[in-house]
C-alpha cells in the first residue's frame, strides 16, 4: 500500500468513524416494558427453574466436597495399611546399609 | 472507556454500557446499586412484577445500545429479547458490576448473535452504489475539516460504514463497534463480549486490518498489497 494510498485509506477511516459517532440514536426510543412483562407472565416457569438451578447447584457441590474428602481419607488409609506389614522405615534400611562396611580394613 | 472516547460521545450522550438513563442520572450511584440490588433480591424471591422497573430504567440505555448495531427495524424485537434474556439470567446476576454494565454485556452479546445468524441466513452485500462512490470521492477531496465533518454527516457515510461492516465476519463486527467506533478499551470490550482480552486484542486488530482492506479496494487509483 503506498503512502498516498495510505493516507485516503486513513481519511476514509475517519469519515466513518465520525459518521459512527454523529448517527441519530432515534431507533433506540423502544417501549418494551408489556411486551417483556407479557411473555415473562406468560413463562411463569422461569421462577421455579431458578429455584430448582440452585438447589441443583447447592447439591451437585456439597455431593463433590463430600466425595473428595472421602476420596482423600480412603486414599490415605490405603497408603497407611499397604505401607505397615512391609514395616521397612527409611530409617531401618539406612541403619542396614550402615551396619555393613564396604571394605574390610 | 478511554477518555477520547468519553468526550467524543459527549455531545450526543451516548457512552454505551457506561451512560445512564435521565431517571437514574438524578441518584448517587451508591444509592443506585443498593436499590437496585434490592429490587433484583425482590424479583429472584418471586415478585416478578417488579422486573417491569428494571425495563423502565434501562430500555433507552439498551435501545441506545442495540439501536447502533442492528437494523433499524429489528431494534424493538432485539430489545425485548435482550430483555427477556436478563431477567432468565437473573440469578447468575452478581452485584460485583453495575446491573447496566451487565445488562450491556447482554445487550452486545444478542447483537453478536443476530450478526452471527444473519451471516448464515443472508446473501452477500451488494456493491456500493455511484452515489456511494461519489461521496468517497468527495470526502476524499474535502477542501477544509468542515467541509470533511459536512461529508462524514451526511446519509451516504451511514450507508458506506454499513455496507464495509457487512463485509466482516460477526466477531470482527462486533469488536470493530466497541473498540474502533466506539472507542471502549480492550479490557472493557472483553467484558462485554465475554472474551479473554488477548482474544479481543487480536480480533480488534485483524477486525480493522480487514476493514482497511475493504476501504482499500473500494476508494481505487491503487494495486492492493497483500500486505495491507
Amino acid at each position: 500500500m503506498t503512502h498516498h494510498h495510505d493516507e485516503r485509506v486513513n481519511a476514509l477511516e475517519r469519515a466513518l468513524v465520525d459518521a459512527y459517532r454523529s448517527q441519530s440514536s432515534s431507533a433506540g426510543d423502544v417501549d418494551v416494558t408489556q411486551t417483556v412483562m407479557r411473555e415473562i407472565r406468560r413463562s411463569g416457569a422461569a421462577r421455579g427453574r431458578w429455584a430448582t438451578a440452585t438447589v441443583l447447584d447447592q447439591l451437585v457441590w456439597r455431593t463433590a466436597t463430600i466425595t473428595a474428602a472421602v476420596v482423600l481419607m480412603a486414599a490415605l488409609l490405603t497408603v497407611g495399611l499397604l505401607r505397615t506389614p512391609a514395616g521397612d522405615s527409611p530409617s531401618l534400611v539406612a541403619e542396614e546399609f550402615e551396619s555393613v562396611p564396604l571394605f574390610e580394613d | 472507556m478511554s477518555h477520547a472516547a468519553a468526550v467524543a460521545f459527549a455531545d450526543g450522550g451516548l457512552i454505551p454500557g457506561i451512560h445512564l438513563s435521565m431517571a437514574l442520572d438524578s441518584l448517587p450511584a451508591g444509592s443506585r446499586s443498593l436499590e437496585e440490588a434490592a429490587l433484583v433480591r425482590r424479583i429472584r424471591q418471586g415478585d416478578s412484577e417488579r422486573f417491569a422497573d428494571l425495563i423502565e430504567r434501562y430500555q433507552r440505555h439498551v435501545g441506545r445500545i442495540v439501536g447502533r448495531r442492528v437494523p433499524a427495524d429489528r431494534v424493538a424485537e432485539l430489545v425485548h429479547e435482550v430483555f427477556v434474556k436478563a431477567y432468565v439470567n437473573l440469578p447468575q446476576f452478581s452485584n460485583s458490576v453495575p446491573f447496566e454494565h451487565w445488562l450491556a454485556g447482554i445487550a452486545v452479546r444478542t447483537c453478536y448473535d443476530f450478526w452471527r445468524q444473519r451471516t448464515r441466513d443472508e446473501v452477500p452485500a451488494s456493491a456500493l452504489s455511484d452515489d456511494h462512490q461519489r461521496w468517497i470521492e468527495q470526502t476524499l477531496s474535502a477542501a477544509s475539516e468542515q467541509e470533511f465533518r459536512d461529508q462524514a454527516a451526511k446519509r451516504e457515510a451511514a450507508d458506506v460504514l454499513e455496507w464495509a461492516l457487512r463485509q466482516l465476519a460477526p466477531e470482527q463486527r462486533a469488536v470493530l463497534t466497541l473498540v474502533h467506533l466506539e472507542g471502549y478499551s480492550v479490557r472493557e470490550a472483553a467484558q462485554l463480549l465475554g472474551w479473554s482480552v488477548i482474544n479481543v486484542k487480536v480480533r480488534a486488530h485483524r477486525a480493522r486490518r480487514a476493514l482497511r482492506g475493504i476501504l482499500h479496494e473500494n476508494i481505487g487509483g491503487g494495486s492492493h498489497d497483500a500486505s495491507s
